[in-house]
């Protein structure tokens, strides 16, 4: 049986002629770069649009001379190479996003089962601040941090970032709320306490929000190079280190875009491995587990 | 008796046990909030009411507020920030507002190659900001005077982001291309929620797409367009438009927004001498933000067509799904 085809209206043609161009155009500077990245520097000079034989040179002048000069927390000077900055990346952008998923996952379970007047507040709150355009409060940030003692800590980085007031939290609420208590009962029959019930059920359950709002956040953080630049003046990260890159004479730009190269590719990899998760889990209801 | 004695007994224990799991699971939150969210902002303002000398005495003075309206209104490169980051938020809106839109209600519809296009769209959003304004300076800077001495032979021609005169409309570009592609996730998620049946309804009594969209689309999803909106319109005054990343990576080559000015000028300010001062423009900042917002709000409320209904407690879940969405921006 033949089906009934809805003609596509002219519009929609017209628009889809735009996005493709549009996409091209996006597409473009990123396999540019890549081509870049991958040639030698004598060949880019001549021509930085041409198509030469690729090499992996640029990849290793990049992990020997990428680096970023800083002082320790001891006043001594110091550099960190390619190695130590994606090290550096690697533990504040997983910590951070470990941080900003376990919070408001315990925030959002807590004021979901436990009804009390303060968990009412505390959602009733959240509301009300993320409704308050509060701006220019990084040197008061600074100076905390430096007071409490987290400033210059990657670790100290991760209490920065275990907040609740964010819409996460009231994605977890909503989720754990939207779950039937008999789950929570049963389990409590069974001798089960608190901890157990969150840890072997609840955090469980909440799993498929939980990678997507982890995900979600490790993509920004590993991205992020103002907080980096900010509070962490002696562990600077890969992403803060590019910016500083091109400051370095020993630079060239097929080094440079190598660099940016390697910089993409934990966030492909796992754009890659979620696209789903990425494009079609936010609904207007929340995150689809 | 003795049963129900032990039935309360059991009862208030696993209240107890219920409230100290609670106590115990709320109060690291709780204290990172005290800190950094309460203290920093009370910091913030006892921080505006100082002043510190070389040697970092502190005097309790007014006088950072007094600096920053006279700054406000005097200082030529304080208010080319500003102009800058209001100038780049409107005509960023007024293009990127109604592009995202219509992309949105495309992919909504599903037409021909709306999966690989969406994907490709996205990538600016997962793509480092630094990668995305590397790239975007060796095509500017190094690109254009080759693609110009191949398209017109002049062996002359400036980069554009070293070129003065075409820096601005550069820069604007660079972040009317990348924004365009971040607005339409939140809108197609939200679109994506629409009931098919309203739709279908309306294509059965004879409405074509337009109408479709300007009748039963825009006003479903409205509450996600006045959040997206009201979001967005909070940084109207600070809005770095990648600037700091664009003057590092070019060395230079930068248009001072209020975002570019603050983050230069907590970067140099080593001795943090004039911390005091960012503080108070903070909070004067933070003021005359929340006129804008509230005032937009006020004025998107009007236009709300839910406001009125009587689902008002319906029209609250809407809202926060709207919320959740808009999450994608940051």
């Amino acid at each position: 049986m033949r089906k009934n085809k809805i003609k596509t209206p002219v519009g929609a043609k017209i628009i889809c002629v735009f996005l493709v161009i549009y996409a091209s155009a996006i597409l473009y500077p990123y396999l540019l770069a890549l081509n870049s990245a991958f040639r030698d520097w004598g060949s880019f000079t001549d021509n930085i649009f041409g198509v030469s034989k690729w090499t992996l040179d640029n990849f290793k002048q990049v992990f020997v001379q990428f680096n970023y000069p800083v002082t320790m927390p001891d006043g001594t000077p110091g550099a960190f190479y390619f190695d130590g900055l994606l090290f550096n990346s690697a533990l504040y952008s997983l910590g951070c996003a470990a941080a900003a998923s376990i919070c408001p996952c315990i925030v959002g379970y807590c004021t979901a089962k436990f009804p009390y007047k303060f968990s009412r507040f505390i959602i009733s709150m959240i509301y009300v601040l993320m409704g308050l355009p509060i701006v220019g409060t990084t040197v008061s940030e600074i100076q905390m941090s430096q007071t409490i003692g987290i400033y210059n800590t990657i670790p100290g980085m991760w209490f920065l970032k275990f907040g609740f007031v964010g819409l996460y939290t009231l994605l977890f609420h909503s989720m754990y709320k939207s779950l039937p208590n008999e789950y929570v009962e049963a389990a409590y029959m069974d001798g089960a306490g608190n901890m157990q019930i969150f840890t072997r059920i609840m955090v469980p359950m909440g799993m498929p929000t939980m990678s997507v709002v982890f995900i979600l956040s490790f993509v920004n953080f590993w991205s992020d190079y103002t907080t980096p630049m900010y509070f962490l003046p002696s562990y600077p990260t890969l992403s803060l280190s590019l910016l500083n890159f091109a400051e370095l004479s020993s630079t060239t730009e097929t080094m440079q875009m190598a660099a940016c190269v390697l910089l993409c590719i934990p966030s492909l990899v796992l754009f890659a491995c979620f696209t789903e998760k990425f494009t079609e889990n936010l609904q207007v209801g929340g995150i689809k587990g | 008796m003795k049963i129900t004695n032990k039935k309360v007994s059991t009862l208030q224990s696993k209240k107890q046990k219920d409230l100290r799991f609670y106590c115990l699971m709320m109060a690291i939150p709780i204290l990172q909030f005290c800190i950094m969210w309460v203290g920093v902002n009370f910091n913030s303002i006892i921080l505006s009411l100082k002043e510190y000398d070389i040697q970092m005495n502190i005097t309790w003075t007014f006088n950072n507020f007094i600096n920053v309206v006279k700054d406000i209104l005097s200082d030529e490169y304080l208010q080319t920030s500003l102009l800058n980051s209001i100038q780049f938020y409107i005509i960023n809106f007024l293009i990127t507002m109604p592009t995202s839109l219509i992309i949105s209600f495309y992919f909504y519809k599903k037409f021909a190659l709306s999966r690989p296009l969406k994907i490709i769209l996205f990538l600016p959003s997962i793509i480092s900001a630094v990668v995305a304004i590397t790239i975007f300076y060796y095509l500017a800077d190094r690109g254009w005077p080759i693609l110009v001495e191949m398209i017109t032979g002049k062996k002359d021609a400036m980069g554009l982001l070293v070129n003065a005169e075409t820096r601005l409309v550069t820069i604007l570009v660079y972040n009317i291309f990348y924004s365009m592609a971040s607005g339409f996730l939140f809108y197609s998620s939200a679109m994506s929620g629409i009931d098919e049946s309203i739709a279908e309804a309306a294509q059965v009594d004879g409405a074509n797409m337009v109408q479709e969209f300007w009748h039963i689309t825009m006003p479903m999803i409205f509450p996600t367009f006045k959040t997206f909106l009201t979001a967005g319109v909070a940084t109207i005054l600070i809005g770095d438009y990648g600037m700091y990343a664009f003057s590092k990576i070019s060395g230079g080559s930068a248009v001072p927004t209020m975002g570019y000015y603050l983050t230069s000028g907590i970067m140099q300010d080593t001795t943090q001498v004039r911390y005091p001062y960012f503080a108070a423009l903070g909070i004067v900042l933070s003021i005359l933000t929340a006129i804008i917002v509230f005032t937009v709000r006020g004025f998107l409320n009007r236009l709300d067509p839910f406001e009125d209904m009587e689902s008002r407690k319906k029209k609250g879940k809407r809202r926060k799904g709207a919320a959740l969405t808009c999450e994608k921006t940051r």
